[in-house]
């Protein structure tokens, strides 16, 4: 017998299970009549492909059914649906309220420090300017306040004075002698209340540019010049005022927060306490 | 795919290990027969067959539509590729094993126990014969041919679980059928062949 070619061995292949078009089937069936060798082959191989088929089905040896309580899949009670973005959501509002609380606290920290250095500043710079409405001829340092505060912006404002320069050059002690006691610039306006002694103070009293400071000031008692100007008191208050009502409203978001979570840590414990209780 | 396969699939894949264990009893017969033809040993197949089930609850999200069948035999197939190479690293042959005359021959696999004592004798020795024919196979013509003339599926699941064309399942049943059939002609096995 001669071996037929892998062409062949496809089309006998296909012939056995059928999956020839009428065409090729047609064309196979007239190789088949005219060729013994080819018809025998293919008569070999239908026995063997009914060998196989009639084989006995195999019998397991044993089911190889799932165990639940083995392969289950394991949900986490903790991360899985709406539990999941409750929490991140729970977590994101507690970790921006103490975020907010913080940073407004640092805020407030760094905001106390020069708060009186901003607050003579601003009030020479507004009683300047009520003095310039009031006296035309008066120079910038027109208030008691003003006296008292040599700080560098000040003493840019006090230069074109002329008079009152002077005074005010006189009523200063030396340098040497406040700087060498304190421990730095003289910023607080009752040391350099201390330093003025009573002479000088009349001093400045006399100089007529000064007259305007002297009327806002107690003039009775040189002594006891005012350094907290009513405008003073108020700004302070402004500023002041709102920070309770933020703080407080601060106070309210953590509280919220935190009952937040805590309701959120509850429910998810209960759940889980339903869910195996129910297993159970 | 029947409906009720689909409601199985369907709620496996929500996690239902029942629902999958009524797919497991539909198919672990084919699984686990599969496995034997490819591996000649029932341990080894019912290792695969077991890790062919646990591998598929594990992926049946991946399923998608078409068969299931032909989903469930890719993964053993490359669960019985597996242990064929494992096998042949560890240079033992399964083949070795069986045609040593272990209890573990194929008669004792077998369904049909009713059959008088020298037919039983006949089928044992034709099935033995049939299944060392199977080992001589190259793996992948192997696969195709037990997928398509012992458990007949149709071309198109024998591509889907062999991840071949149509042309392939084609070329390598052909070749394993003609190698088969010289196996079994050589040891007179054959019937004679008759037009």
């Amino acid at each position: 017998m001669t071996p037929i070619s892998e062409q062949h061995q496809e089309l006998l292949s296909a012939a056995l299970d059928g999956q020839l078009s009428a065409a090729e089937q047609a064309q196979l069936d007239q190789q088949l009549e005219h060729d013994p060798s080819l018809a025998a082959e293919f008569a070999e191989l239908r026995s063997m492909q009914a060998l196989l088929q009639d084989l006995p089905p195999v019998r397991p040896p044993r089911s190889f059914t799932l165990d639940p309580a083995l392969h289950a899949p394991k949900r986490s009670f903790w991360l899985s649906g709406w539990t999941r973005w409750v929490t991140v959501v729970g977590v994101f509002a507690l970790m921006l309220t103490v975020g907010l609380q913080l940073s407004n606290q640092a805020e407030q920290a760094m905001t106390m420090a020069p708060e009186s250095r901003i607050m003579s500043t601003e009030s020479a710079a507004v009683q300047s300017q009520q003095a310039e409405n009031e006296s035309p001829v008066a120079p910038p340092m027109s208030t008691g306040r003003s006296a008292a505060m040599p700080t560098p912006e000040m003493a840019l404002l006090q230069e074109p004075t002329g008079g009152a320069a002077d005074a005010m050059s006189g009523a200063y002690p030396p340098p040497a002698q406040p700087y060498a006691a304190g421990s730095g610039p003289m910023s607080d306006t009752s040391d350099m209340a201390r330093s003025i002694s009573p002479e000088q103070a009349t001093a400045i009293a006399g100089n007529s540019l000064n007259q305007p400071l002297i009327e806002r000031n107690d003039t009775s008692s040189p002594d006891t010049i005012s350094l907290e100007p009513p405008v003073l008191k108020d700004q302070v208050l402004e500023q002041t005022a709102p920070a309770p009502a933020a703080e407080s409203e601060s106070s309210l978001l953590l509280w919220f927060s935190i009952a937040l979570v805590l309701g959120i840590g509850l429910a998810f414990a209960m759940g889980y306490w339903f869910k195996l209780h129910k297993q159970a | 795919m029947t409906d009720a396969e689909r409601q199985w699939v369907s709620a496996a894949k929500a996690g239902d290990v029942e629902a999958f264990n009524q797919l497991v009893r539909m198919y672990e017969g084919r699984v686990y027969g599969l496995a034997y033809r490819m591996l000649g040993d029932s341990d080894s197949a019912a290792d695969v067959a077991q890790d062919t089930f646990i591998s598929a609850f594990k992926a049946i999200k991946r399923f998608r539509e078409g068969s299931f069948a032909a989903w469930l035999l890719r993964i053993a197939t490359n669960a019985c590729y597996d242990v064929l190479r494992a096998q042949k690293r560890r240079r033992t042959s399964s083949m070795d094993q069986m045609l040593a005359g272990d209890d573990d021959s194929p008669g004792e696999q077998f369904e049909d126990q009713s059959l008088p004592l020298d037919q039983h004798m006949i089928n044992r020795e034709l099935q033995a014969a049939i299944q060392a024919g199977l080992a001589t196979l190259p793996e992948d013509q192997r696969a195709v041919l037990i997928m398509c003339d012992i458990q007949g599926f149709a071309y198109e699941e024998i591509a889907a679980a062999t991840d071949t064309q149509l042309g392939t399942v084609k070329s390598r049943l052909s070749r394993a059928r003609a190698k088969l059939r010289d196996y079994l002609k050589s040891r007179e096995l054959l019937p004679t062949a008759e037009r």
